[in-house]
């Protein structure tokens, strides 16, 4: 008897119970995306797509640079949904895992935007807060809810990076910002990003089936040496920063 | 034999607590050196939040006045981080839940001055307030955190062996949030 072998599609026992697996620890991905902390890629981590990725990649260099000119570690997050979690709680847990700052310095600064939430936070490492106090901190915080109240998201964060750089002393290398002639909306990265998850995870969905291991994190554009906060040799990485929990909070 | 014996012992004995016990210990104090700041810098901030609300507020004179009274029953009591017993901390967190109850109250009082919200002083404040009561959290998890490390030490083989032939370092008392209610509802006003 000749038995039908489907080379292609060979659903051994094994691969099953991996698959099932999978499916199990994969479907909170897919629902709550921002309790956990996101891998450090970079000087700005846009899970939501605000930001294209000509205008990740001016923020992101200049915000490099800036660290390398000895000026603070400015790092700014972009998240769907806080999930539930509160945000000061979750803004001390992304810059202790990252260790924004250096160890001595304690000059990290994180901006942290969660978009459904409308919720917004600075987080101002320690060394910093005599730059930007708590007052300084909210001052800038109001000063940037107009232009998200009217969904300018993109001048929004431009100007707010540019004004976190000015009040602690330094100007933004090669970035300036100038208002737009006219409002553009950012909002069309939203559900562009819930698609791209859905295909992320059949694209997983695949490999698994024929063997291969993924890799657990998802690339973006810019990758940069470290991952996952870790400081070591990589361009771009915390050193260990104190933060006490000052900063200012909003929405908008 | 007597050879392995010496590098074994050498081995066993910096990871039997020697080192890591009385640096906990540290870590706790310098910890709640740091709660105490923070609580401190709250009660900095009173005064002029009661000056400028009385500026609009000037009825309000029961809530003023429950604020400047629970601030300086809280200032009153300062606990040496040496004496971190369990009734000292009892009467130190009581003192500062009553003031958090006080604050509230006068923050949801404030919520009726539309003038007085406008305010870019009082906005300073409150940002001031909010700011605080944030540290205030971060610096009572990481007391918390370090108490349990210590307490972890002190109680749990191997480490706790060494503690009871040689140091004898009591378990220290976990920070019990008095008034948990009051505490969760303490001033975060939102507008």
């Amino acid at each position: 008897m000749i038995k039908p072998s489907s080379s292609y599609f060979q659903v051994q026992p094994h691969r099953l119970f991996w698959f099932l697996l999978f499916l199990t620890l994969t479907v909170p991905l897919f629902t709550s995306l921002a309790r956990e902390v996101p891998p450090l890629t970079g000087p700005v981590v846009d899970e939501v797509g605000l930001l294209d990725g000509r205008e990740l990649g001016a923020l992101s260099a200049s915000l490099q640079k800036l660290r390398e000119q000895n000026g603070p570690q400015i790092q700014v997050l972009i998240i769907d949904s806080l999930d539930g979690d509160i945000l000061e709680e979750y803004s001390i847990k992304v810059v202790e895992q990252w260790k924004l700052g250096g160890e001595k310095n304690d000059d990290g600064v994180l901006y942290l935007i969660a978009i459904k939430d409308r919720k917004m936070r600075i987080e101002v490492g320690q060394g910093l807060e005599g730059f930007m106090p708590d007052i300084t901190a909210g001052k800038i915080i109001r000063s940037i809810s107009p232009f998200f109240k009217k969904g300018q998201y993109k001048d929004g964060i431009f100007f707010g990076v540019q004004s976190i750089a000015e009040k602690l002393g330094y100007k933004l290398p090669d970035v300036s910002y100038t208002p737009p002639p006219s409002s553009s909306s950012g909002k069309g990265g939203q559900t562009w990003s819930l698609l791209q998850i859905f295909i992320f995870g059949i694209f997983f969905l695949i490999l698994f089936l024929f063997g291969n291991r993924p890799r657990g994190h998802r690339r973006t554009p810019f990758w940069y040496g470290g991952s996952g906060g870790s400081s070591g040799g990589g361009s771009w990485g915390g050193g260990g920063g104190g933060f006490s929990g000052g900063g200012a909070s909003g929405d908008w | 034999m007597k050879f392995f014996f010496w590098p074994f012992f050498l081995l066993t004995l910096t990871s039997c607590g020697i080192q890591s016990i009385p640096q906990a210990n540290n870590e706790v104090e310098a910890a709640w050196a740091e709660v105490q700041n923070q609580y401190k810098r709250r009660t900095d901030l009173i005064p002029n939040l009661v000056s400028t609300v009385k500026g609009y507020a000037s009825h309000e004179k029961e809530t003023l006045q429950a604020v400047i009274e629970a601030r300086s029953k809280a200032t009153a009591v300062n606990i040496d981080p040496t004496k971190l017993n369990e009734e000292n901390m009892k009467k130190f967190s009581e003192a500062q839940g009553a003031l958090s109850t006080a604050l509230s109250r006068l923050m949801v009082v404030a919520e009726k001055y539309p003038d007085l919200k406008a305010n870019e002083n009082f906005r300073d404040l409150q940002t001031q307030l909010e700011g605080t009561e944030n540290r205030i959290t971060v610096a009572r998890n990481r007391y918390i955190e370090s108490i349990q490390r210590y307490n972890n030490l002190v109680t749990v083989p191997p480490t706790s062996w060494f503690n009871s032939l040689f140091l004898k370092y009591q378990k220290k008392p976990q920070f019990q949030v008095e008034n948990l209610q009051q505490e969760q509802n303490a001033p975060k006003v939102e507008f």
